[in-house]
Formats: structure tokens, C-alpha cells, sequence
């Protein structure tokens, strides 16, 4: 059995599964039925001036009969005052001082704001503050969530203030509506930020309805754009946590958010940098139960890999991940169709030949029968076939011999001696 | 026909169902809702929690989704293959009515097959309690008892009368159902636990009862049931009449060859063993099989899966059949079988119509082959040896402490299984035995 | 057309010209390609490669020239 405790940013959880904040974290009663269930750890639902919620609030995106590919809401932060909150908090941490309770904080850019309401949550014993810089609905009107995440410059001095009076870790929440995460990640830190937490929802609108051309979801008929979440956006979650875990003059802690639905994912998020993770969406679909195979899953798959903590696999693809001009423009690899394996649906082929390099052709076997194979010399190994084919192993992407390594970089720098 | 090879006779016998392909198994998995407070873990007697199981296939988690298994049910593979799902877990899932059940048995045995393919270590056993306990009968009850009371710290010792542990799993289930190396994988996860498995010792003939109920702190009497009760009519010790339970367990054990060949066979019975026997007889190579019973496909207790599988392998059935006489040869063989037609009266005390015979309608089958599959006997004389109490040989227990009439002495398995009520599961068995594991340790804990 | 036919002809083409010592002296890529400048004695020639492995087959070919120089 591996050690599944990690360390973010000094604080010591359990295990590296918190639920992130949203409508799974509004109250005492369900953190701590998740603490129950085995989470680590839970990011409170957003406390700020409690607001009005609108119905209905959530919509799921399905995908081929399976449900919740993806999600959106328009609800909002808590509704609830904040003194009920913090008698929640103080319970739930005193009924279990070992989990982590992270409040996640939005009020307006003023720095009284920030401290007093700071200095009211530390008050009933909190691990650490997350700076919600990230909703992108209803708040964002009222120059909060992504309006003020948006902004470097706001992202900073909102750190900051939050900062001057906190005495626990401060983790910033970041918006992935924006070019580019790095920018407000480095004015995190600018500002002081202990740690930060990406992704916040991306803005979304989930779909028409055909019928009576409202939105989905719809309030009397009307809609907003929403936040997105869940499996679907986990590549673009795992992009920006590479992105900033990959920045040299940036070495904050990361807890990794979006589309985390079992221990695969979160091991991915490890490797790529996160030291904790956060999970909304796939709690919200089938129960905080799901933590039991997240916590058995990793620890088997530590045993597999031979490593005793979970603190191992933090950062190990990190250095893997670089520019595009880093890339080796020799390493060559072709598509190889196994016969034995192949169900000939012909997907491959009409995709290659419609939308990739015309390589894959029939022919007729030994017997007769009509079969597909690769022309190696003009396939360019770029997976296509391989994605589309439904058949377990019937594609294989093979390696090729091919010259020294040579990336575009090198290369253009060789050329330049040539006046290139 | 002629003699069939190993490699034939193997071949025969592979199993009927192919276990499902990787592709099916991700797709099937899927395709669970993940159902909370689910029917299906509700109908399944050991309680797996099937949906847990099933998310930790879809997770690639093969050691977790196999430990949920076998941690509630310690023949999580022998019930993957021969519990009657459709009367349980399939029959319970939700989604019977939205589509079609999750096949929760292939899943099952992907699961199992997965931990018995990576010889996975899935269970630990705790500290030592000093505690000794013995274990009659080395079947599904009493390994699923010595399962838990070694992973409670017991030191348990199993007696088991025959050469491998395993019971029916091991001798009574036809290959082509349930091969032997599935049941023995599960003899040894019991035996890496510590548990000591003493094979070839029967408690009351190599070992005194006294000897058994001294040395020991408690004991699980888990012998299950005897052979095919005798069927009382003339002819049954002739040459070619064979007992079904016996027949199965020397097929299992390999020692049947070729002597079926093309014989014309009569099976007299239409429970589980016998539709076992007489599909393994087609198997062998007979030409004709044919079922007789003497009520009708209504009142039969073999399942319908286990029908329809009969009737695929070319079993013919005759239903309201009653044997009457075997005839043989001049050799002592048997050659016919003198029956009579029956029709069905009132219900009797199992709740199924009685038969009754319907005078002047004898007649007469030709059989080479006759195997009786009417049920098993009891094995009341050692109970009473035990000097248990018990109605018809089936031992009383109180249901909620496990306890005989001997307090020292807990029951689980068919042993404790009454009458007329179909045939008992392994499931069953497995869960009784766990049931008799708990029942134990809060019996000793409470005297410590 | 199999665009590895017409990289097999540009790599004949590059490699006959080194074959016969003549030197690549500049390189210009632009919207058509790569035109390679070769000299020997005097001579200029100009190749136009336009397929992406002929690039890369070029670039290759100038590592490995430029290796060997710096090795000898």
C-alpha cells in the first residue's frame, strides 16, 4: 500500500481528492458526508455576499447515449449568509480535523473587502482560501469571477489584498477564459499567491432547443452563457495546468481542476504538475462514492508502478511537455493494420483517404479475401486511422529508423548559416 | 466415434461460453448506470456491491474490481459462471425495462479471470487470535467460513473427505459449465490465507467427532449433501444405471472416456444435475439423451437458462413420466426402463402439484444408459453421530446466531437447506459460510 | 500521386549533386519550397524542393556534412 498523503503548498491531506467548490460543498451536511465517503479534502462553495439563484441552473451535454459528457450551470456563488457557512465550517472541522477545508472566497475588488472577509473565515479554523477569480456567469457581471480573473492586473492586487490579512495558504483560482493562463498565474504570484487551482468553468452555452427555440438550460424561456465543466474539458484543464507548471519563474504549488472523473485522470494531473486535485462534475453525476475506487485505484496503480507516495508522481511529465519547435522533426512513426485484429469496417481507410494522406489501400489476400493494409512510405504517422478504428489492436503505430534528431528550431538555426 | 484424445476430450468440454471479448467488457461496463443503493447488489445473496466492481473495470482498476468481488463472495468466479443471473443480479437491473440488463456475470468472470490470470494476492490475514477452528466439509460453506475466519485471525482447519477441496464447484458442476481449475484457484486463495486444508480425512472415520469437537474452540459443520437418493423400483443395481453426482464427479475428475459413446441414455430427474448429466452425456458422444420427469416443465427446478440450454444440445425431455422398472440384459446390463404416464393432482406441501399415476399407461424405453438425478440424500447417521438435531437430516440452526443444537457447533451450506425448494446455490452456500464466519467470531469475542 | 515518389526524385537529385562535390553555399524557403543553391568550379544550379521530406531529407543532409566537417 502506497502512501497516498500529499503535501500542497504545506498543507497535509489524506489523500490528494478534494471536492472542488460548487453545489457539492454548499453545506456542512454533504462535506461532510464526503468526508465520510473518503474525500481528502473540500473546497466550500464560494462565500461572498449571498446572492439569488435563477432556475433551472444546469444542463449536461451527451455524447452518443452517454451522459454528462460535459455540464454547464448559471448558478451562483453561495446563497446562503455567511455566518451560517462559517458555524458549518467550524463543525465539520471539528468533527474531522484531519480534512482539508479549503473556503473558496468572491467579493468585490476592494481591499477592505478581501480583508475583512478573509479575516472572518480564518476565524473559524479554515486550512486555506481559494480566490475564485473564475466564474464566468452572473458574477463576472458584477465585475467579479473571470471579469476580475481576466485581468492580471486585478488578479494581483485582489492576491495581495487577500494576502495582507490572511495568516493560511492563499490559493488563487484561475479562469481558463483567457489567451493565455500563464499571464494571470504570474500575476498570482506577483500578488503572493501560496498556490493555484485551475480551471475554473469556460464560458458555454449548452444548446438550442428545437422545439421552442429556447436555450438550454432555459429561465422562462430565456438563457445565459454558462460555465462548462466536466470529462470534455479535462484537455484543456490539463494544458494550462502543463503550461503552468512548465514555467521556470513560477514554482507555485498547483491543484489540478477540470473533468476529473476517476484516478486516471487524477494521476495524469499529477504527473503533469498538480500536487492536489479537484473534483465537481463527477461527483455531481454519480455520488461522492466515487472517491472509494479513486483512493484504490491510485494506490493499486502505485503498487504497479513501484512507487510508495503519491508525492512521486507529482511533475514527472513536466519536463516532457515543451514547445512545438522542440519537437524532433525525424522521429517517425507509420500505421500498421494487424490483420487478425481488423473487423473491416473500413473506417480507417475512407478517413485517411477523405481527410488524411490516401495511404491506406485495399487488396486482395492469399484466400481471396478483401483486406486493407498501409502504404508505409506515404503514411506520415499521424494517428488518424488509428483514432477512428474501433478494433482493439488492429492499429499499431510503429517506429521507424530514422536520421539524428532534428527539431524545427535546430533546424531553422542551420539554415540561417546558409542565408536562409 | 472412437476414443476421443485428451486434447478432444478437453475440447468437448472447453467452456460453452466464450468469456467476453476486451472490447464487449469496456462497452458493457459503460453501458452501467452505476445505480445508488442498486437492485442488483440487493438481489445477489453475498451482496457484491456490482456497481463498484463494475466502475473499477471502467477505471482499468482489475485488482479493485476483483477484490469487491471476491471480498463479499469467495467463489466470485464459480458464481460468475453458474449463478443463475437472470433469477438474480440481471434480473434485478434497472435497466430490464430501458434496454437490456448489464451482463453482470461475464463482467464477473472477466474480473475473476483477470485476478486468476495475475495470480493477484487479493486478501491479507490479520494477527493471530489464538483461536482454533474446525471446518467439516471443504465446499463452497466452509471455504467461504475459512476465508473470513482467517482474515479474522482464526487458525482453521478443514477436513475435507475427498482428494481436492472445492465440493460440488470441484466434482458436481460439469466442465463445460464450470472447469476444475476454476473452483481449485479458489481452494487456494482460502489456502494462502493459512487456512489448512486436510484432504482425504473424513471427520468421524480418519478422525474421531470427539477429537474434532475437543480440539477445536468451534466448528462449521459444512458436509453439504450426499449422493442420489435410490429411486426404490426394481433394477437399479444393474450394469449401466448410474447415480448423476457420481457421474459428474468422475467426468470432472477425467475418468470418463468413451463408454457413452452412442449409447441411448435416460436421465430420470429435471433438476440442475440432472440437465448437467444429461448434456455432459451428449457431450461424451450419446446418441440419444432423454430427461424424464414425472411432473411437468412447470414444476421441473432446473433454471430456464439451464432448459433452453438442454433443449439447444439436443436433450429431449418427457414430461409426467414416472420410472417404474429397469430391465436388463442377460448380461445384467440394462437394456430397458418400464414407465408410466402421470398427471398432475393438488399441490403438496412444497407447493408443486402432486403427481399421480394414470393406471394401465405403462410403457417401455429402450436405455442402454440410465442416470438418476432426483435429488441427494442426506447424511443423517453422522449428524446424529454429532448427536445434532435435525428434521429429515437437514440440521436446525438458530437463523440468527449459526448455532446448532451443540452451541459449539455452527452449520452453513446445503446442510442446512430444507426441502422442495429447487436445488441450493453456490451463492447461497457462500454467503452462509461468511454468515457462519461472523457468527463465530461474535460468539468467541463475547466470551473473551 | 504519391507524394513519395516525388520526394524519391528530389532526393536523387540532392544526392547526385553532393555525390559530385558540389557544395550547397545558400538556402532560401519561401511560399513555393526550398531553393538549394549548389556550386562547383564556378557553376551555380538551383534545386526546388518541394515536398516536406525533401526539406527535411535536405536539412538532414547539411547536419550531417556540417558534422563531418567539424569531425575531420
Amino acid at each position: 500500500m502506497a502512501d497516498l498523503h500529499v503535501d500542497f503548498a504545506g498543507i497535509k491531506s489524506k489523500n490528494p481528492f478534494w471536492l472542488a467548490s460548487g453545489p457539492p460543498t454548499n453545506t456542512g451536511y454533504q462535506v461532510q458526508r464526503a468526508f465520510e465517503a473518503g474525500w481528502g479534502g473540500a473546497v466550500w462553495k464560494t462565500l461572498g455576499d449571498p446572492i439569488i439563484n435563477v432556475t433551472s441552473r444546469f444542463a449536461g451535454l451527451n455524447y452518443g447515449g452517454q451522459r454528462v459528457a460535459g455540464f454547464n450551470n448559471i448558478e451562483l456563488i453561495t446563497d446562503r449568509p455567511l455566518e451560517v457557512n462559517l458555524r458549518e465550517i467550524r463543525e465539520t472541522k471539528r468533527k474531522y480535523p484531519d480534512h482539508v477545508i479549503i473556503a473558496s472566497l468572491m467579493v468585490e475588488p476592494q481591499a477592505e473587502k478581501w480583508h475583512e472577509i478573509v479575516k472572518r473565515v480564518e476565524d473559524v479554523g479554515v486550512d486555506g482560501l481559494e480566490l475564485n477569480f473564475g466564474c464566468p456567469h452572473g458574477m463576472a457581471e458584477r465585475g467579479m469571477g473571470s471579469a476580475s480573473g481576466q485581468v492580471p492586473e486585478l488578479v494581483e492586487k485582489q492576491t495581495y489584498w487577500a494576502k495582507e490579512a490572511a495568516e493560511t495558504q492563499v490559493i488563487v483560482k484561475l479562469t481558463p477564459n483567457i489567451t493565455d493562463i500563464t499571464a494571470t498565474a504570474y500575476a498570482a504570484t506577483q500578488g503572493g499567491a501560496d498556490a493555484v487551482s485551475m480551471i475554473n468553468t469556460i464560458n458555454s452555452l449548452m444548446g438550442v432547443d428545437l422545439d421552442t427555440w429556447n436555450t438550454i438550460p432555459n429561465v422562462a424561456g430565456k438563457g445565459t452563457h454558462g460555465g462548462y465543466c466536466g470529462p470534455a474539458v479535462k484537455p484543456i484543464a490539463l494544458s494550462m495546468v502543463a503550461e503552468c507548471a512548465g514555467q521556470p519563474d513560477m514554482n507555485l504549488p498547483i491543484s489540478g481542476i477540470g473533468g476529473i472523473e476517476n484516478w486516471r485522470d487524477a494521476a495524469e494531473f499529477m504527473l503533469m504538475g498538480a500536487s492536489s486535485v479537484q473534483v465537481c462534475t463527477a461527483a455531481m453525476h454519480h455520488g461522492f462514492r466515487i472517491v472509494e475506487d479513486m483512493i484504490d485505484g491510485l494506490n493499486n496503480y502505485l503498487d504497479e508502478k513501484g512507487l510508495t507516495s503519491a508525492m512521486d508522481l507529482v511533475g514527472q511529465t513536466v519536463s516532457k511537455y515543451m514547445k512545438w519547435g522542440d519537437l524532433d522533426l525525424n522521429h517517425k512513426v507509420v500505421a500498421q493494420i494487424n490483420q487478425e485484429h481488423c473487423i473491416h469496417c473500413n473506417k480507417c481507410q475512407i478517413a485517411c483517404e477523405d481527410t488524411a494522406h490516401q495511404c491506406i489501400e485495399f487488396f486482395t489476400d492469399t484466400e481471396g479475401q478483401v483486406a486493407l493494409k498501409v502504404r508505409e512510405e506515404d503514411c506520415v504517422g499521424c494517428n488518424l486511422c488509428s483514432i477512428v478504428c474501433p478494433a482493439e489492436g488492429a492499429i499499431t503505430m510503429i517506429e521507424q529508423p530514422t536520421s539524428a534528431p532534428m527539431t524545427w528550431n535546430e533546424r531553422q538555426r542551420l539554415l540561417s548559416t546558409f542565408g536562409g | 466415434m472412437s476414443l476421443p484424445s485428451d486434447a478432444q476430450l478437453w475440447k468437448i468440454f472447453d467452456e460453452v461460453k466464450p468469456d467476453l471479448k476486451p472490447k464487449k467488457v469496456m462497452e458493457e461496463a459503460n453501458r452501467c448506470l452505476f445505480c445508488s443503493d442498486a437492485p442488483c447488489v440487493k438481489a445477489c445473496p453475498t451482496g457484491i456491491d456490482i456497481p463498484l466492481f463494475i466502475k473499477k473495470i471502467t477505471t482499468g482498476n482489475m485488482k479493485g474490481s476483483a477484490r469487491v468481488i471476491m471480498e463479499a463472495n469467495p467463489m466470485g468466479a464459480t458464481c460468475a459462471r453458474v449463478c443463475p443471473t437472470e433469477e438474480l443480479c440481471e434480473g434485478a437491473c434497472v435497466l430490464n425495462d430501458a434496454s437490456l440488463p448489464i451482463m453482470i456475470g461475464d463482467l464477473q468472470r472477466h474480473a475473476t479471470n483477470w485476478a486468476m490470470k495475475n495470480h493477484s494476492q487479493l486478501f491479507e490475514v490479520s494477527e493471530p487470535n489464538g483461536l482454533k477452528v474446525a471446518i467439516i466439509g471443504g465446499g463452497p460453506a466452509g471455504l467461504s467460513s475459512a476465508r473470513e475466519l482467517a482474515r479474522l485471525g482464526y487458525q482453521v482447519t478443514i477436513y475435507e473427505k475427498n482428494e481436492k477441496a472445492g465440493g460440488l464447484d470441484t466434482y458436481g458442476i460439469v466442465p463445460f459449465r464450470l472447469p476444475q481449475d476454476i473452483a481449485l484457484w479458489e481452494v487456494e486463495q482460502v489456502e494462502k490465507l493459512g487456512v489448512t486444508i486436510q484432504t482425504n480425512t473424513e471427520v468421524g472415520k480418519d478422525i474421531p467427532i470427539d477429537a474434532v469437537l475437543n480440539d477445536f474452540d468451534a466448528i462449521v459443520l459444512a458436509v453439504g449433501m450426499a449422493n442420489v437418493p435410490p429411486l426404490t423400483v426394481p433394477g437399479e443395481d444393474l450394469d449401466g444405471v448410474y447415480d448423476a453426482i457420481q457421474l459428474i464427479e468422475r467426468v470432472k475428475d477425467g475418468h470418463v472416456r468413451d463408454q457413452f459413446i452412442g449409447k441411448n441414455a435416460v436421465v430420470i430427474g429435471a433438476g440442475n444435475t440432472a440437465i448437467d448429466a444429461a448434456t455432459c452425456l451428449k457431450r461424451l458422444g450419446a446418441s440419444r439423451v432423454q430427461i424424464i420427469y414425472r411432473r411437468t416443465e412447470e414444476e421441473m427446478s432446473a433454471y430456464p437458462f439451464e432448459f433452453s440450454f438442454a433443449k439447444q444440445e439436443g436433450i429431449e425431455f418427457r414430461w409426467l413420466t414416472q420410472p417404474v422398472q429397469m430391465i436388463g440384459d442377460e448380461k445384467n446390463q440394462v437394456a430397458k426402463l418400464e414407465c408410466m404416464h402421470m398427471k398432475l393432482g393438488d399441490a403438496d406441501a412444497s407447493g408443486r402439484c402432486r403427481p399421480i399415476e394414470i393406471e394401465n399407461s405403462n410403457f417401455y424405453m429402450n436405455a442402454d444408459v440410465v442416470v438418476k438425478a432426483i435429488g441427494q440424500q442426506r447424511y443423517s447417521s453422522f449428524i446424529e453421530a454429532f448427536d445434532l438435531e435435525h428434521e429429515q437430516g437437514v440440521v436446525k440452526i438458530d437463523p440468527e446466531t449459526m448455532q446448532t443444537s451443540n452451541p459449539k457447533v455452527f452449520a452453513a451450506g446445503d446442510v442446512i437447506f430444507g426441502n422442495g425448494k429447487g436445488e441450493a446455490m453456490v451463492v447461497a452456500a457462500a454467503e452462509q459460510g461468511k454468515q457462519a464466519a461472523y457468527a463465530i467470531h461474535k460468539h468467541l469475542l463475547s466470551k473473551v | 500521386m504519391h507524394e513519395f515518389k516525388l520526394f524519391t526524385e528530389e532526393k536523387r537529385e540532392i544526392d547526385e549533386l553532393l555525390n559530385k562535390d558540389c557544395s550547397i553555399v545558400r538556402v532560401q524557403e519561401n511560399l513555393d519550397g526550398a531553393f538549394i543553391q549548389f556550386t562547383q568550379d564556378d557553376q551555380t544550379i538551383t534545386l526546388h524542393i518541394r515536398t516536406p521530406d525533401g526539406r527535411k531529407y535536405l536539412t538532414n543532409q547539411l547536419s550531417a556534412k556540417r558534422l563531418n566537417r567539424t569531425m575531420t
